[in-house]
């Protein structure tokens, strides 16, 4: 009993990070416990309530406030004329935005209707609020500003960049692009103002205490408030206190310090007591920012066939008259979509409106309307479907940045999107689709937004008690911040959550930037997790340095935390609690701190969430009223720290996406300049009848790292070419000793010594760079090599674990040249996930070293060796057929005798034993040195089910090198932390298997999930699909009822299909323990797929290396160092065939 | 927000001895839009007089028909067996209003007696001829998309409101009221007014007049009755344009026909030009698009509202259809 309570802890605390807890603050939410800004109860609180202009534009002539004054309860009245002055607030966009540049109650000036022009200050909040209403104001007034095409004469050049580049971009030639184009797309889009409006208005309590300040504040920002009241009041930074315990909802716009926080505080040190400033909706319509009206046109340019020619993105959006604000709507256009001619322009059109502000994904709302919008009018012209238009211009590396992607699983999020919406029963004629009153319609979108972090700090502190506290002055707008970070915490920490307690909202935590921009998780998560290490490591130390402790003496590295308690991981039987060990320590807690900083000037991928939305539409055919009757989005944002939290904030973001599209809309009267409909019964948001089931799918983990790389590679070089650049290619050929990289890592480097992937941890690359431009100008190839090891090390080292000698072809690159061709041959490798061999001549002793490039071999004036020659070989064991033939290889190597056969032969042993090596070959004085790179496609194991016995198999697949799945289709998400090293960890529901996977003829199915249903819909969709192998767990009997199930349920097997499985799994070795049938399970597949009998071999009446390895050639003529390579790899040969 | 005194009724002749001895007071109902008004400083009464402690909540059988208190909820009303029989009209009507929490504060009289929710009036900011008589009406050359089309005056463009009263205008409804004078009935279509010069006037109850109950006759179109609302989004909206009807008819021939329409007047308008052509004609597409153009005819658009001309046509000849169960082509 108390052992398997033990081990569901254990579970528990393991996987704690990505498990879709319930909010950790939920109870104090829905019971009212959660203290929000306004809730805080200070002694002896006066109430403050700001009075609105009514006009839009103009000055004020003068105030009566007698009758205000002399209203019972009040204790201040404040205008321009009293107002204590007010330093500007100047803000650096890296400490968030802050008041912006107007400084309020500082003149008669009026900007807007509904900007503050007095304040009053009484005992209660009723009291404040009538007085208010007796001042009496009048006007000098003006015409206001307060139309956009009114006003659109005036549009003037942002002075500000447009989400960091230049408000007019180009990059290639639009008008040749323009020129070039089948078809043409030329449309206009507008968006309308919009409101954050979250749920919780904008609120101040400020209370002073001599020269120094608290102030409790509804914000996304609390440092950012603090740096602000600073500034405005003159005092010193650590004299302000801010706290904000919990956020009801922000949207972007309480990252800003608004002007209503410095009137609190200039409020509180009038009449010296707290003051309370609450504002009304109506007041959050005109003084809290906005998302601003845009005009957007899109041109595009595009071939028949759909690629697209030029994109052309312009247009107008409005800001105030006091400030600058640009919603950057061209900013997705930039990156998204793969086309060399692009142009972007943005203009500004002053209205007498509150300043603009960042709302929500600023730029790409409403810039991807307008995109998305003009693709789909493209689509429909071409007769394309809209996936498939955008699938052609997917843009396989970042357009704008010249990078390749961290990870990109957009075409994923349209095949998954696709499946899971049922994209195929579209039918693309207008009003095609009916249903009695209603057109359907169908249609979908991209969706992109940028990976954001800020550097950030956190503390967490274990306590002699065996609980944890984590600590942070960042915030929780609702999504989910304290959620996340104590499941981080405890997961590090290997305690439950019922210890850990997080600590946010305080600016006397460490420093967290604005909660904005999708960061916080990423961020603070990171600086958490950091911290908690350091805590770790502290009580590591005092376990380590105690004789008395069962740790005495143990490493970090042997020790694991979990249920409370450190413990071998040897071993874990010897252990003990975290208070047992700060008990004899004598200390009452350990502390940790970390700083996160984020490194963005060596940015070596240009990073994104990528996911495509779909969605189905009804319009009323007589009365136009739109309802959205289905939806599903597809993201791919990394890893899910929780994924209930993270849906949550996918699908609030799309039903935020459907108000924009369907029903908010701010309306400026264009008379007088006043918000028509400032508040939520005439703003209309979605409410629940509006909202559609939505689907939500977050790929995670569907990326293959060691892959990226080389695919970043390729990318990078089909991009150099198309824009008619010129490159170097870096191979490392060669190691002897250690080195960070294995030969045949590589790196592309372009003429302006822009460089993808990496040929070491970072000591050679700066030399190599320097190379490969040489190589560039004199269009050659060469060998460098590198000697790490010695007192050279202080120069090459760096400490980063080099000390060998390396060495690094470097060639310059350029249609059909030896680089090229190898290049080319590992685009098609990747694309369709074979292996191949690429041989490479790295020395040709009996010529120059340096050899001139393709021109002269291609006319066939110098046929001797050349340096980067290549000859790929697949994994048929032939001279890659598609690619150029080996002629010019072979002629290379002309003075050896049947050298062509030989180096076949090699490859095939490179090929089977899927390691680089190099080989030298010679005849009488000549001597040429073949580098042979292996681009091998693991195994790829599936296993689906993610109970423990997964584990074993798990690991030993790994051990021979096979790329491992783990599929979870019980529990709500992949428990991933179990299967750390799995490859990819995958939560997929049984029935929607074929739809997440792409299953090849070399995936290997294992099917363990325990659940006799899920079994069934997986047999369904695993035993039709070319899997070579599908193994089910479980006797015989289990598995005919399943397959009777299966075929009542309608399914049909072939008797090939059913040769393909393996029930019960494994061969027969008598396994009992887990351990044991994952080495039967490991065994039967590797059998089963190299069409062996599995028998014992002293049986076998033939050679135990299968044909291929057999026929290797005895090595004849190598010499020297590199016969060693060549006997380990024959050796693995025979070890991976046996 | 103004001082005021708040006293609770605890008699109906109490109450309205109250509100007739103080020329600034009003009658409290389920407060949903006199305090949001008092709030927004549109309204400023002195004195509130409670009267929900009167009983004036009962829904009963009369001789004619069914009897509803002034201060049933919204709820109560749209929920109960008999209206939801006898009056569906009335039941969908209601629940196609504002929110189940607003509806169960709501009551019949309040809803009667909601202001119009026209921007310009809502803010003080603006100037309003309802609000400050005289002082002008920003509407018009504003933004009007809400606005009427049927029934304005230059001196104001406003709608009523309320759903629950555009039913009861397509059911003969009458209001009893009770006043310092004594009580009287008024008939729906007589209780609130067209703005004209006095657009501060919304009905033509007297200020110290309690609504007490309101009356709703039998009959067979009755039973026989839809709404229709057509708004920006599919619940919590107020109506853009929105339709009443009810229809007797008998082998294909309209016997009676009853047609209001909302958010289209400055009061629920009943249709009698289109009655009229329904009455006695044949139940087809045909009558119902002449029924339609009668309800527009007079029609005048604003700057931003003129598709309400073709909605309530459209909206006219569906809802029509339905009751009737004839299949139409649709306006389109
Ligand atoms: C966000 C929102 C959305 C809404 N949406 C809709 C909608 O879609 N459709 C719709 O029809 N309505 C809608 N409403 C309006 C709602 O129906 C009214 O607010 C409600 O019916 C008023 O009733 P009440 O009892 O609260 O009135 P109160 O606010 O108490 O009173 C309103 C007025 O009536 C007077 N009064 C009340 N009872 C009596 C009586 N017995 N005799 C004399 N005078 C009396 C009061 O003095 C006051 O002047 C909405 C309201 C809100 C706030």
């Amino acid at each position: 009993m108390s052992v398997s309570q033990q081990s569901k802890t254990t579970n528990q605390t393991k996987s704690v990070v990505g498990r879709p807890l319930d909010r950790v603050d939920g109870r104090l939410k829905v019971t009212g416990g959660a203290r929000f800004a306004a809730e805080w109860p200070l002694e002896n609180m006066a109430h403050a309530v700001l009075l609105s202009s009514t006009i839009a534009n103009g000055r004020i002539k003068s105030f009566d406030t007698s009758a205000a004054e002399k209203a019972p309860g009040v204790l201040h009245v404040m205008t321009h004329e009293n107002a204590p002055r007010l330093k500007p607030v100047f803000t650096n966009p890296a400490e968030g935005d802050a008041a912006g540049r107007r400084v309020p109650l500082q003149s008669p000036v009026v900007y807007y209707a509904g900007q503050y022009i007095a304040m009053v200050v009484a005992e209660t909040l009723e009291q404040a609020k009538h007085a208010a209403e007796l001042i009496r104001v009048t006007y000098d007034e003006q015409p206001p500003a307060a139309d956009l095409d009114k006003e659109r004469g005036k549009a003037y050049v942002p002075k500000q960049k447009v989400a960091g580049k230049p408000a007019d971009s180009l990059r290639g030639d639009v008008d040749a692009g323009l020129r070039a184009a089948d078809a043409r797309v030329d449309e206009t889009y507008r968006t309308p103002t919009e409101h954050h409006n979250p749920m919780e208005p904008h609120a101040t309590i400020a209370a002073w205490d001599g020269d120094k300040i608290t102030v409790y504040d509804a914000t996304q920002y609390t440092y950012g408030v603090r740096h602000s009241v600073a500034m405005s009041f003159g005092i010193p930074e650590e004299n302000v206190h801010v706290v904000c315990k919990f956020t009801g909802g922000a949207f972007g716009c309480k990252g800003t310090v608004w002007a209503h926080v410095p009137l609190a505080a200039a409020a509180a040190r009038q009449v010296r007591r707290p003051v309370k400033l609450v504002t009304m909706r109506q007041q959050m319509f005109a003084n809290m920012g906005h998302r601003a009206e845009t005009e957007q046109h899109v041109t595009l340019g595009a071939k028949r066939d759909g690629h697209l020619t030029a994109i052309i993105h312009e247009g107008i959006s409005h800001t105030s008259v006091y400030d600058e604000y640009v919603e950057p709507f061209s900013k997705p256009t930039h990156m998204l979509y793969a086309c060399d001619n692009f142009k972007a322009s943005q203009r500004l059109v002053a209205l007498n409106v509150g300043t603009p502000t960042f709302m929500r994904a600023p730029g790409e709302t409403s810039g991807m309307f307008a995109l998305e919008s003009a693709l789909d009018e493209l689509a429909y012209k071409l007769n394309l479907d809209p996936i498939q238009l955008r699938l052609i211009n997917h843009a396989d590396t970042d357009p704008d940045e010249k990078l390749p992607w961290s990870t990109k699983l957009l075409k994923e999020s349209y095949r998954v999107g696709a499946e899971t919406f049922g994209w195929s029963r579209r039918k693309p004629q207008p009003a095609s689709m009916r249903e009695g009153h209603y057109l359907v319609g169908m249609g979908m979108a991209t969706a992109v937004y940028p990976v954001n972090h800020f550097p950030s700090s956190a503390r967490v502190t274990i306590r002699q008690d065996g609980s944890a506290v984590a600590e942070s002055s960042t915030h929780d707008l609702g999504t989910g911040t304290y959620t996340i970070l104590t499941q981080i915490a405890c997961e590090t920490l290997g305690l439950p959550i019922e210890r850990v307690e997080v600590i946010i909202g305080d600016t006397n935590l460490p420093k967290a930037m604005v909660s904005g921009g999708s960061s916080t998780a990423m961020s603070v998560g990171t600086s958490v997790q950091g911290a908690a290490r350091a805590a770790l490591a502290k009580l590591v130390d005092a376990a380590h340095a105690d004789q008395r402790s069962p740790l005495y003496g143990a490493s970090a590295d042997q020790i694991v935390a979990r249920d409370g308690r450190l413990a071998l991981k040897s071993d874990t039987t010897k252990s003990e609690t975290f208070t047992d060990i700060l008990t004899r320590a004598g200390m009452k807690e350990v502390e940790g701190s970390y700083d996160t900083q984020f490194n963005d000037r060596e940015k070596k991928f240009s990073s994104h969430a990528f996911g495509a939305h779909f969605a189905e539409v009804r319009v009323d055919r007589d009365f136009g009223e739109v309802r959205i009757t289905r939806f599903a989005g597809v993201f791919d944002i990394g890893r899910a720290l929780n994924m209930k939290t993270a849906e949550s904030q996918m699908r609030g973001g799309i039903i935020m996406g459907l108000g924009m599209a369907l029903m908010e809309e701010t309306v400026l009267d264009a008379n007088l300049g006043i918000i028509v409909n400032r508040d939520l019964a005439e703003y209309h948001v979605p409410v629940h009848a509006d909202v559609p089931m939505i689907d939500i799918v977050l790929l995670e983990n569907f990326d293959e790292p060691l892959m990226n790389e080389l695919q970043a590679v390729v990318n990078a070089y089909a991009e150099v070419r198309a824009r008619g650049g010129r490159a170097a290619l870096a191979t490392v050929v060669s190691v002897v000793g250690s080195a960070y990289r294995r030969p045949g890592a590589r790196m592309l480097v372009t003429e302006d010594g822009q460089t993808v992937g990496a040929i070491s941890g970072g000591c050679l690359e700066r030399d190599a760079v320097e190379h490969a431009r040489q190589v560039i100008t004199s269009d050659t190839a060469c060998v460098v090599e590198y000697d790490t090891r010695g007192d050279e090390d202080i120069v090459w080292g760096l400490g980063l674990g080099c000390n060998g000698v390396v060495r690094v072809l470097l060639e310059s690159l350029h249609e059909g040249s030896g680089g090229a061709r190898a290049l080319q041959f590992v685009a098609d490798c990747l694309r369709v996930r074979k292996s191949g061999v690429i041989a490479t001549v790295i020395d040709a002793g009996r010529a120059i070293n340096q050899e001139r490039g393709a021109a002269d071999q291609e006319s066939g004036a110098d046929r001797s060796t050349k340096i980067g020659a290549r000859l790929p070989f697949d994994e048929r064991d032939d001279e890659h057929a598609s690619s150029a033939p080996g002629g010019l290889f072979v002629d290379a190597l002309s003075p050896f005798d049947e050298s062509g056969a030989r180096i076949r032969e090699d490859a095939r042993v490179a090929l089977t034993s899927g390691r680089a090596m190099t080989r030298v070959y010679e005849a009488g004085a000549g001597r040429t040195e073949i580098f042979f790179d292996v681009i091998c496609r693991p195994r790829p194991l599936v296993v689906f089910g993610a109970e423990h016995d997964a584990a074993p198999l798990i690991r030993l697949a790994q051990t021979l090198g096979w790329h491992v799945t783990v599929v979870d289709t019980r529990a709500r998400r992949a428990t991933r932390e179990r299967f750390a090293s799995a490859d990819s960890v995958v939560l997929c529901r049984a029935e929607d298997v074929t739809a997440r996977f792409t299953v090849t003829r070399d995936t290997v199915a294992v099917v363990m999930t325990h659940s006799y249903l899920d079994d069934v819909e997986l047999l369904r969709a695993l035993l039709p699909s070319p899997a070579c192998y599908v193994g089910i767990l479980g006797p015989k009997q289990r598995t005919e009822k399943l397959l009777a199930q299966a075929r009542a349920e309608g399914s049909w097997f072939t008797d090939a299909e059913l040769a393909r499985l393996h029930s019960p799994v494994g061969i027969d070795i008598g396994a009992e323990t887990p351990e044991e049938i994952a080495l039967s399970v490991v065994a039967e597949i590797k059998a089963a797929c190299d069409g062996r009998g599995a028998g014992f071999l002293r049986d076998r009446n033939a050679p135990i290396h299968d044909e291929r390895a057999a026929t290797t050639a005895p090595p004849e003529f190598e010499i020297g160092a590199h016969a060693a390579a060549r006997e380990r790899a024959t050796s693995v040969a025979c070890g991976s065939s046996s | 927000m103004n001082p005021f005194t708040y006293k609770r009724a605890t008699d109906q002749s109490g109450a309205i001895r109250e509100v007739a001895g103080n020329a600034n007071a009003k009658f409290l109902a389920g407060g949903t839009n006199l305090i949001d008004l008092m709030k927004m400083n549109v309204q400023q009464p002195a004195e509130l007089v409670d009267i929900n402690r009167l009983a004036l909540k009962r829904i009963e059988k009369t001789p004619t028909g069914l009897r509803i208190g002034a201060l049933a909820s919204n709820s109560e009303v749209a929920t109960n067996a008999l209206v939801r029989e006898n009056f569906p009209v009335l039941s969908e009507a209601l629940l196609a209003g504002a929110s189940p929490q607003l509806r169960n504060m709501a009551t019949v009289g309040g809803n009667l007696l909601q202001r119009t929710r026209c921007y310009y009036f809502m803010d003080t900011a603006f100037p309003c001829n309802k609000r400050v008589p005289g002082s002008g009406c920003p509407a018009i050359p504003g933004f009007n998309r809400i606005h009427a089309i049927l029934g304005a005056s230059d001196k104001c463009i406003a709608v009523h409101p309320s759903d629950m009263a555009v039913a009861l205008a397509a059911l003969d409804a009458v209001v009893n009221v009770e006043g310092a004078a004594g009580a009287r009935q008024i008939p729906i279509i007589d209780f609130h007014r067209l703005p004209g010069d006095t657009p501060h006037v919304d009905t033509n109850l007297r200020a110290d007049e309690l609504i007490v109950s309101v009356d709703l006759p039998s009959s067979a179109f009755a039973r026989r009755s839809r709404y229709l609302k057509i708004r920006d989004r599919a619940q919590y909206a107020f109506a853009l344009v929105s339709v009443a009807a009810a229809l007797d008819v008998q082998q294909g021939r309209i016997g009676a026909a009853r047609l209001a329409l909302g958010g289209v007047a400055h009061k629920p308008w009943r249709a009698l030009e289109a009655e009229k052509i329904l009455t006695g004609a044949q139940a087809n597409a045909q009558t119902f698009k002449a029924a339609a153009e009668a309800v527009v005819k007079d029609a005048v658009p604003q700057k931003h509202n003129a598709f309400k001309i073709e909605l309530a046509r459209r909206a006219v000849v569906r809802l029509l259809s339905d009751v009737a169960g004839v299949m139409t082509g649709g306006a389109a």
